[in-house]
């Protein structure tokens, strides 16, 4: 009789459970997403979020780097002039309430809040905007050899610029600050994803005076106006963000973030069980497991990434046939190894864009495993005997994958000579073409298709292996000026398809889902698909 | 004793003059450029490559840049690091303080065990005890200090709860790695002690106390305890400089900012300067412990004499 009252009333427990929170409910958005637990009430007010960080920061430069680290950290901590939405790359104004656009697209103009303060009590104004980008451009400052100024700026050519960074004028043309709260800028020619770009965390806005007093100091204490400031930071221990009651849109839910830095895997995996952080991306040696065991808190995003396989053209040899290139697409079965090594964390690529940048299309052919095909192409090129290739890879990263397309390559007679180096070795080869094929991925930083066309096929692009043809250049240049996005679209994927299977200059391989298993008590946790956790709208319950 | 210190402390300069060549050397002999690797994914391009090349001073002639460096140690400046942009001997001290605190708590806990379980074993020489610490030991030195850090922290921190999984943020957070670094510590005393004591046991003098008829504990401390020490002061020293100059491992696992995982990353990163600094920071300790280890064995052997 008792034990049948308890049964009944674990029941009803479960029940109401499930009714009345939606906590463990893990719905599939159509984009293949899974949406993690969102505040049905008022936001409760207070607690410390536990994160985990993988490596260790320089400092809070949001100028120094590209890192996702360093763009974690410099969400919290600073203001852009825009930003973008926590799961989706909607442009949301920040410290800008509005911007205008002139009629030849070339002058963007902000007004900025007039409400947005650092955190040393000073305004936020146009000046420190200026003072911001101006540093981009400073020949000897960190931008320049960060990517910062490669990746984002370059390809907008703001008016001034270059002749800053030839250490030509002293001061950039371009950016004019009109009054304390309105800035313009001003580019060569119209940029259509400019003002996505000014939603990076590279451009999070400085304090000029606060810079000036406090020098090389400033980025171990950083001032900024985010939703967060840096409370304390031990250099390899951890980083103690608390909240900023004067944030101008609000204090964040959260008193505090606590980001410990744990390199290792297994720590990382302890931490979440015995609950000292709140919030685990399951490694992949004990992913089934842990996915197992928290089935019900797990919760999956599709990255905005392309991981491919290079191929250099600059070297001498059958990879110059295109053939050669299209049999490694054919032996490659890419299911396989997303099933078994990745875990299932992606989605196969038929092209370069993910399915979440507007010029995805799925109308591509793809390459299907057919090892069959891929023999026969390899005897047409005249290579049924084989040869060898030399890849080279980074030691403890992605080195299933490499192993798996040596084994691959091997039933059509290709011998990968698998090169291990450390990072600095790694970058060396790479940087000097030294390898015949490689695995590479790459991260969108802004939600638009020239963000994957210029940096990976762009002559000149340092990501491309030497690849060029003027040709296809001019029509990145020429997308990249229109300025509205259904008239870019057609171009993009016109390129996509000549770049892939017209040429195969790369071997598109799959797209990646990122996994996070959340602490129940969280709520708001935005797995966005750049990678960046906003910890503004994340809040605990008791 | 003191001409021998003053003569020791003034070879320091010498050792740490040929260490900071040989460092120099290999360092620009191995493959790899620092620009490059700060540069990572833009490492492709030429232009940026040589433009930080000049800034961080690596266009210069080796020479130069050698005697920029030697001419900055003069001076107590180790130069700043590439990757933090900060001042080396600054970043090397922010260290120290967990450093210091690892390798005395582990240093404790690896002489307590390992000095009683090397005794015990000795004096009760094939008992069930000698057999107990000995497997122990072999257990001890052949036992990857990562695993058994990651069952301590299973078994201590999930399980029972008593720890932290990993944290340094109170003296609590120190057991953990301190038992990790320890117990494996522990295992090398235990064996050179035991070793040690089973030599000394069979000198003349310990037979000629013991037939003077004094009681079995003061033969053991005074007359072979003592005597036994001075290879495993060797050891000791050896070991507290390898806890001081880093235990890179014990520090990733149970997230230590320690200077073993900050010359480790170094290393990888090509931070020239880092490394340059490490290395001196590194000698200089193990040539201080040396000095240390030599004045100990004329305390604990008075027929070593120095003058």
């Amino acid at each position: 009789m008792f034990k049948k009252q308890i049964s009944i009333l674990l029941v009803v427990l479960l029940v109401a459970i499930f009714a009345f929170t939606g906590c463990k409910s893990t719905a599939t958005t159509p984009s293949g997403d899974t949406a993690t637990p969102v505040a049905t009430t008022d936001p409760t007010v207070g607690g410390i979020l536990y994160d985990y960080s993988s490596g260790d920061l320089d400092g809070f430069d949001p100028q120094s780097g590209t890192s996702l680290l360093l763009f974690n950290a410099c969400r919290q901590i600073y203001s852009n002039l825009v930003t973008v939405g926590y799961k989706d790359f909607t442009i949301m104004p920040d410290a800008a309430k509005s911007w205008d656009t002139s009629k030849d697209g070339r002058t963007i103009t902000f007004h900025v809040r007039n409400d947005v303060y650092f955190g040393d009590g000073t305004k936020l104004t146009a000046n420190d905007v200026k003072f911001t980008f101006e540093r981009c451009f400073d020949p000897n400052g960190p931008a320049f050899s960060s990517g910062v100024v490669d990746y984002y700026l370059s390809p907008a050519k703001i008016v001034g610029g270059q002749a800053k960074m030839d250490a030509k004028a002293s001061a950039v043309s371009g950016i004019k600050v009109l009054d304390d709260y309105t800035i313009s800028f001003t580019l060569e020619q119209p940029f259509a994803p400019f003002i996505q770009i000014l939603a990076i965390p590279s451009f999070g806005i400085l304090s000029e005076k606060a810079m000036k007093q406090m020098g090389d100091t400033y980025f171990a204490h950083p001032v900024g106006s985010g939703p967060f400031y840096v409370k304390e930071w031990q250099r390899g221990s951890h980083i103690l963000y608390a909240a900023n009651l004067k944030y101008f849109k609000g204090r964040p839910a959260l008193d505090a973030v606590h980001v410990d830095i744990v390199e290792d895997e297994n720590t990382q995996v302890l931490k979440f069980e015995k609950g000292e952080i709140d919030a685990l991306q399951p490694p992949v040696a004990q992913y089934d497991e842990l996915v197992k065991k928290y089935a019900t808190n797990v919760y999956k995003t599709a990255d905005m990434s392309y991981y491919r396989i290079d191929f250099n053209l600059k070297r001498k040899g059958p990879l110059q046939d295109k053939r050669v290139r299209q049999a490694i697409c054919y032996a490659i079965n890419r299911e396989q190894i997303l099933d078994k090594i990745l875990k299932g964390q992606g989605y196969l690529a038929k092209g370069i864009f993910p399915p979440k940048l507007p010029a995805y299309t799925s109308d591509l052919p793809g390459f299907s495993y057919d090892l069959a095909k891929a023999k026969e192409l390899m005897k047409e090129a005249g290579y049924s005997n084989g040869f060898s290739l030399e890849m080279v890879m980074r030691s403890g990263k992605m080195e299933d994958e490499h192993l798996a397309f040596q084994e691959a390559l091997k039933q059509i007679g290709i011998t990968v000579n698998l090169t291990k180096a450390d990072s600095a070795t790694y970058w060396q080869l790479l940087g000097a073409g030294e390898t015949d094929i490689a695995y590479r991925n790459w991260y969108a930083d802004y939600a638009d298709p020239d963000n994957f066309v210029t940096p990976l096929f762009h002559t000149g692009a340092d990501s491309n292996m030497g690849w060029a043809k003027p040709e296809y250049d001019a029509i990145i240049d020429k997308a990249a000026k229109m300025t509205t996005i259904s008239d870019r679209i057609p171009l993009y994927q016109e390129l996509e398809k000549k770049l892939i299977y017209q040429d195969v200059v790369q071997f598109p391989l799959w797209h990646s889902i990122t996994t996070v298993i959340l602490n129940p008590k969280v709520r708001n946790y935005y797995l966005h698909p750049s990678g960046i956790v906003t910890y503004y709208p994340i809040y605990l319950v008791r | 004793m003191r001409n021998y210190i003053i003569r020791r402390l003034l070879l320091l300069i010498l050792v740490l003059w040929g260490v900071t060549l040989v460092t120099f050397i290999l360092m620009h002999v191995v493959p790899g450029d620092p620009a490059k690797v700060l540069l990572g994914k833009l490492s492709g391009n030429e232009v940026l490559v040589t433009k930080l090349q000049h800034q961080l001073g690596l266009d210069k002639p080796l020479v130069v840049q050698y005697f920029e460096f030697v001419k900055g140690v003069l001076r107590g400046d180790l130069g700043n690091s590439y990757k933090f942009k900060a001042p080396v001997m600054s970043l090397i001290l922010e260290r120290m303080p967990a450093t210091i605190k690892l390798t005395f708590g582990a240093l404790i806990i690896g002489l307590l065990i390992g000095l009683s379980s090397g005794i015990i074993s000795a004096v009760r020489r094939y008992s069930v005890w000698d057999t107990f610490s000995m497997a122990f030991a072999f257990f001890g030195v052949s036992t990857p200090v990562f695993w058994l850090a990651m069952l301590l922290q299973l078994l201590f921190a999930v399980r029972l709860g008593w720890f932290h999984v990993s944290g340094f943020e109170g003296l609590r957070d120190l057991v953990l790695p301190s038992v990790t670094l320890g117990l494996i510590y522990s295992a090398s005393i235990a064996r050179m002690t035991r070793s040690s004591i089973l030599e000394v046991i069979r000198m003349d003098y310990v037979r000629t106390a013991r037939a003077k008829g004094a009681p079995e504990r003061i033969v053991i401390f005074r007359h072979v305890f003592r005597n036994a020490l001075i290879p495993v002061v060797t050891l000791i020293g050896m070991q507290f400089g390898g806890l001081l100059t880093g235990a890179a491992l014990t520090e990733t696992v149970f997230q230590i900012p320690g200077v073993g995982k900050l010359l480790i990353n170094s290393t990888l990163d090509l931070d020239y300067p880092m490394i340059q600094g490490g290395v001196i920071f590194v000698a200089i300790i193990f040539v201080l412990i040396n000095l240390l280890v030599d004045i100990l064995y004329a305390y604990l052997d008075p027929t070593i004499r120095y003058d």
